[in-house]
């Protein structure tokens, strides 16, 4: 595993892993 | 389906704490699995095979292109809230097939074969890596046999509950346009599919079940996609289909996307088939690459799939009329 590897994976993890708490978070706020 | 993540989490967890198998070689771990999936390797970018694939793995797993997006986009009513129920479907996917399911069967399967015969595997069928390391890695944690058949079990049932939305749509055809009551439709649609099933499993190791996977789930999933996408921001027209989409949706959608689903989707996508037919469209229809044996098997997929298509277009067009006419005579 590259520096260039680990940094995909966290960019990749973080983006959907945030994008959908996001959904979740607005989903359950919003009704 | 929150079963099936729970799963999931569990698994991953698992996989991403395997040890080396006995006599393992030096690229038989955890790390050299995620470097597997992770590592970029920029010169791919340079394959319009890739862009494709890539396109159609995206294009699959997010439903759009061949009608289950639009049965379960049926169900939403018009005041709901479009942005954030696709926001949510997309990004709920994504961590199921980035975070969970890429490092449970694609790190597990470096552990278990190595990254040449993970790549071999890989290279057989569509689906063989999955069915090869999932079973490996069950026997790997306590209870893995109660746990491999509930796994299975629940793929199988999130297959068949996408089964049928993607038979939906064949059914709304046969109720609306041609007036079959619903079980009559079902039963039509379900033995048609039952028949057109079959040699995909009596032929799977010719190839047959790759085909229809490359040209029904990669290639069509891009072409019909494209289709739509210009039919909803140049026929139907973005100005509409701006309003559509933001008509009761809470969440604000930046304008940038305005430009991103008028321009650079459909320049993208055609872009994307234009440069794969150039160089690769030839070679596969003259079957360049098909064992001699297989040849029969591939040609029969191809003629399945336009027979179908065919079939189809006959079809909606005389359900069309149909219902012309009796929207004229009424």
């Amino acid at each position: 595993m590259t520096l260039a590897g680990w940094i995909f994976l966290t960019l990749a993890w973080g983006f959907v892993l945030g994008l959908a708490g996001y959904c979740v978070v607005r989903t359950f706020r919003d009704g | 389906m929150p079963l099936l993540f729970v799963f999931a989490a569990i698994l991953m967890v698992r996989v991403l704490t395997l040890d080396p198998p006995p006599g393992a070689g030096p690229d038989q771990n955890v790390m050299s699995g995620l470097g597997f999936i992770w590592n970029p390797d920029f010169a791919a970018l340079l394959d319009p095979k890739v862009w494709l694939a890539a396109a159609g793995q995206i294009f699959f797993t997010l439903s759009v292109g061949w009608g289950i997006i639009h049965t379960y986009a049926s169900y939403i009513g018009p005041d709901d809230d479009v942005a954030l129920t696709g926001l949510s479907t997309v990004s709920l996917n994504e961590v199921a097939e980035v975070v969970l399911g890429g490092t449970i069967a694609l790190t597990a399967s470096v552990v278990f074969f190595g990254v040449v015969k993970a790549q071999a595997i890989a290279g057989q069928g569509s689906y063989d890596l999955g069915f090869h390391a999932m079973p490996l890695v069950m026997e790997q944690i306590p209870g893995g046999r109660l746990f491999g058949a509930l796994w299975f079990l629940l793929l199988f049932f999130a297959g068949i509950t996408s089964s049928v939305a993607l038979m939906q749509p064949t059914i709304a055809l046969l109720r609306e346009d041609f007036g079959l009551p619903r079980n009559r439709a079902v039963y039509v649609t379900g033995g048609l599919l039952f028949l057109c099933a079959n040699p995909v499993l009596f032929f799977l190791s010719h190839g047959f079940m790759d085909q229809l996977d490359f040209w029904a789930g990669s290639f069509g999933l891009l072409l019909f996609g494209f289709l739509e996408i210009v039919v909803f921001a140049w026929v139907f027209g973005m100005t509409r289909g701006w309003a559509e989409i933001n008509h009761g949706a809470r969440l604000r959608i930046p304008r940038i996307f305005h430009f991103v689903i008028k321009y650079v989707m459909p320049l993208g996508m055609g872009a994307i088939l234009l440069s794969w037919s150039a160089t690769n469209l030839l070679p596969e229809l003259t079957l360049e690459k098909v064992a001699e044996a297989d040849r029969p098997y591939v040609i029969g997929a191809r003629l399945l799939l336009v027979g179908v298509l065919v079939c189809y277009w006959i079809a909606v067009r005389a359900g069309s009329r149909r219902r012309a006419a009796l929207e004229g005579a009424a």
